[in-house]
Parts: structure tokens; C-alpha cells; sequence
């Protein structure tokens, strides 16, 4: 009756050794099964596992919600509430392997409910005549806040000034795709859209990217 | 071989050409200097984009779990499936509702003397399918999952009622064949007891899968039986064989019993 399937299963070898840190590359299945079983132990209560994947995962939400909110302080607040919400509902989460799509949806809603509240503070401040604080300071930081914040070279400022000026969509689906490693499948599942649709808008991201990009300014 | 466009020479960075396809364009590549431009246009602005991360915060995973509600409730209905107590009634109640009983990081106040410990929501069992048909194989059991024989199962257990327990797992098919993951038995003349499932905070892989045989169609109830003591498997099929399964309990030292019903289908 037993046999030996489990050896198609590495990630039942994983507890207490999540995968490495490193994003880079794809979401192997090690990967997303060493993210479950951590949400599972986090669903019974366990704190610590819970900080692992925080620590997995926060700079990567802190990019994205940068990206969305064009804004530095008010991307880590969004992410901090990320983990929140991921707490909060932890135990609404079915462990599938999709934990990253989980994690960026929900990254998503609340990075995008943050922009519209303060494009309503903006247009209301506009329409009374004084500024918002936190209008100015974005205007300041223009995009990509998040990203900011390490990379003060002249490159760096000329791609944040880029994808300050893409499409919303396009520089969405770009974030997920480059900053995040996210597949087609994923981004698609996240941005509520078909995986071509994903395809296609990260192909016009990139190319509108290189128009606006002066040349010199891609090392 | 025409010159390219970008959107093939974006599909060539990301990988998704066909073999042939991407040895032509790697050939034009090497011939064209304005689409080798091009492509190494596209190929640095991707890698650009790649290096962006926010800094380092070396705060930010303490403030998060500073922020997170102190003492939260233990809610057994998602993970710890089907409780096993004494009462009916008892039973429905822990399904429909949360329990009260909270997690070692909960400050007791009002007591000096610490209640026993309450097994069934500390005791608990998740069971993976692994579905030979399915892209995406492994699934979580949460009752109602359709199986065929030859898929395979796997399990995670947690014990964090504050001593050793010991685990019985099986599954009664449709046709009252009872069929043993843990302990393995496979061989008649054995006697096997139920495995030992130390107490500790962290949740336990066991670390073997198992692919029953012969399964019968129709239902299926996978059952799992935390003991206060190392009964032998003929001690379990002789109850399970003469009472239902809501009865185990008032028959064998159960502390909690998880039992989810799936339907076999070939």
C-alpha cells in the first residue's frame, strides 16, 4: 500500500527549511509549497512563521505598492497593511501553491483603494484651493518611490520618470512580471485578466518604456 | 530571415519561442545590427527593471507582528476538520463556531492553576491529495474532492497539546475495507501500533505518501484518530468494523478524531 510517490514531493521536506529567500526565477513548486506549509502553520496561530514569509516577501510588496502609489511612506503603510489583511484572513486561504497570487491580490486591492482615496483627497484639495500633504510629497518622489530608494543614479531616476508616465495597466502588469517574478499565470490571475492579456500588456509596457527611455540611460 | 519585430524579440527574451524559432532569430540576430539593437534595447530595460527592490527595512517585519491583534482566537473549523468529542452536540457547536481557547501567546489572567489544554484544537492533521491527472497535482482535503485509485496522499500533522499523542490514519472505502496509512500495515501477520506524534510547535510532515489500492468507488472517509495511547491497528478495525464512526471515540482513548469524506470515482 505505502510506496515511494513521495519523492516526487520535496516540499514535504521543507518545514523548518523554507527555500531560499532569493526571488529569482520562477515560483518552483519547492517554493510554493515551502509559502504553504508556513500559511498553514500561520492559520494555527504560529507567529513565527508568519515572520518568515513577511521577511520573504515585504520588499517585494513594498516595490509594488510603490509602484501603484507613487509614493515612498505611504507604500510601506500599505504593505504593512498587506500582512495585516494576510493575517486577518489566513485562514480563508487554501494552500494550492498559489500563495504569491494571494499575496499580490491582495497588494493589489489595497495599494489601488489607497490611490483612488488620495486621487479623491488630491481633487478635493485642488477644487478648494490648498494642497495635501501627501500630494506634495509624492509630486516629489514622482513613481517609483518604492524603488527609490537605493538606486540614486541618473538610470534610476530616468526609468522612475518612465514608468511614471506608463499606463496604469501596463505599468502594473510590467511590476508584477520584473519586480515580482510573477508567470503570465499569475499576473493574469491577480490583475483579474486572461494570461495573454498579461502577455500583450507587458509588450507594450516594454516597448513604451524604450521610447521614453532616453538611450543612454539603459546600462 | 526579415527583419523582426518587437514583440517577437520580446517573446524571444522571455523565452517562449519554439526551439527552431528562436535558433532562426538567434541567427538573424547575429547577421542584424539594428535588430541586435533592438533586442538589446528590450533585454536592458528588462534587467533594469528587475534590479529595482526597495531598500532594506530592518524594521518593517517587527512592526508588522507588533500590529498583528494580541491573543487572537484559534478557529479549528478551516484546518482541524471534524473534532472528535464526546457529545453530538458538542460537535456541532465547535463546527459552527470558533473556539475561545487561545494560543501560548495569550497572557492567563484570573487562574493560578492553567486549565488542561483542550486536544481538539490543538491536534490536527492536513491530508493532500496528489491527483495523477491534475496539471497541478497536490490539493488540500476539504471533503468532497472527487479521487481515482492510483492517486496518492500525504499528510501534516500538528501536536501542540503539550505531551506525546499517538495517530492513527486510515480511510474506509466504500465497500467498509479499511485501508491503513498510518501506521504501515501491510502485512497480516504484524500487529502495528499507532505512530508516535511528538509534541512541538511546529507543524510535522510524516514522511511517507501513500497510494491506497483497490479503493472501492463511492465514498470514501478518511479518518484520523489522535490516541492517549499506542492502540494496535486490530484494536481500531475491530471498532470501526462493529460501531459508526461518530462512536469511536466512547471506544478507543481518543483525543480528536478528523474525519473527511471524498468520493472515489474509478
Amino acid at each position: 500500500m505505502r510506496d515511494a510517490f513521495m519523492d516526487e514531493m520535496p516540499h514535504l521536506k521543507l518545514v523548518g527549511k523554507p527555500a531560499p529567500d532569493s526571488d529569482a526565477g520562477e515560483y518552483s513548486e519547492a517554493r510554493a509549497q515551502a509559502d504553504d506549509l508556513l500559511m498553514i502553520a500561520a492559520a494555527q496561530g504560529d507567529r513565527a512563521a508568519f515572520a518568515k514569509l513577511v521577511a520573504r516577501y515585504e520588499r517585494h510588496v513594498r516595490s509594488y505598492c510603490g509602484a501603484i502609489l507613487h509614493h515612498e511612506t505611504q507604500a510601506w503603510d500599505a504593505a504593512q497593511d498587506v500582512f495585516l489583511r494576510l493575517w486577518a484572513t489566513r485562514l480563508r486561504y487554501r494552500p494550492k501553491g498559489k500563495f504569491r497570487q494571494y499575496l499580490y491580490t491582495i497588494a493589489r486591492n489595497i495599494a489601488r483603494n489607497l490611490c483612488r482615496s488620495k486621487r479623491r483627497r488630491q481633487a478635493l484639495a485642488h477644487f478648494f484651493g490648498f494642497d495635501d500633504d501627501s500630494n506634495a510629497t509624492a509630486n516629489t518622489s514622482a513613481v517609483a518611490s518604492p524603488h527609490s530608494l537605493h538606486e540614486q543614479d541618473e538610470s534610476a531616476r530616468h526609468l522612475r520618470l518612465a514608468l511614471s508616465q506608463l499606463d496604469e495597466r501596463l505599468r502594473d502588469a510590467l511590476v508584477l512580471r520584473y519586480f515580482n517574478n510573477l508567470s503570465y499565470d499569475e499576473i493574469a490571475a491577480v490583475i483579474g485578466r486572461t494570461p495573454s492579456t498579461a502577455r500583450s500588456r507587458i509588450f507594450y509596457g516594454l516597448r513604451r518604456l524604450a521610447e521614453l527611455l532616453p538611450k543612454e540611460s539603459v546600462q | 530571415m526579415k527583419c523582426l519585430d518587437e514583440q517577437t524579440l520580446a517573446a524571444f527574451m522571455e523565452g517562449e519561442l519554439s526551439t527552431n524559432a528562436a535558433g532562426e532569430l538567434q541567427a538573424h540576430l547575429s547577421d542584424c545590427a539594428g535588430c541586435r539593437q533592438a533586442f538589446e534595447r528590450l533585454r536592458e530595460i528588462a534587467g533594469q527593471l528587475r534590479r529595482v527592490r526597495a531598500a532594506e527595512d530592518p524594521h518593517f517585519v517587527s512592526q508588522v507582528l507588533e500590529r498583528l491583534p494580541a491573543g487572537h482566537r484559534r478557529h479549528p473549523g478551516r484546518w482541524l476538520v471534524g473534532l472528535a468529542l464526546p457529545a453530538a452536540a458538542t460537535l456541532a457547536v465547535c463546527w459552527s463556531t470558533p473556539s475561545h481557547h487561545h494560543d501560548g501567546e495569550f497572557v492567563a489572567r484570573g487562574s493560578a492553576r492553567p486549565g488542561p489544554a483542550e486536544p481538539a484544537t490543538h491536534l490536527g492533521v492536513e491530508v493532500f491529495v496528489h491527483q495523477q491527472s491534475r496539471e497541478r497535482n497536490r490539493v488540500a482535503m476539504r471533503g468532497g474532492e472527487r479521487i481515482e485509485n492510483g492517486d496518492g496522499f500525504s499528510f501534516v500533522v500538528s501536536n501542540r497539546f503539550g505531551r506525546d499523542v499517538y495517530l492513527c490514519l486510515f480511510a474506509i472505502d466504500n465497500a467498509q475495507a479499511v485501508h491503513w496509512f498510518y501506521p504501515s500495515y501491510t502485512d497480516a501477520a504484524t500487529e502495528p501500533q499507532a505512530i508516535r506524534v511528538p509534541a512541538t510547535p511546529a507543524i510535522m510532515p510524516l514522511s511517507q505518501g501513500v497510494t491506497p489500492e483497490g479503493l472501492a468507488p463511492g465514498r470514501l472517509s478518511v479518518v484520523a484518530l489522535f490516541l492517549a495511547r499506542p492502540v494496535r491497528v486490530s484494536e481500531v478495525e475491530k471498532v470501526v468494523a462493529g460501531a459508526a464512526l461518530s462512536a469511536i471515540a466512547q471506544r478507543l482513548p481518543v483525543l480528536a478524531q478528523q474525519t473527511q469524506i471524498i468520493d472515489v470515482i474509478k
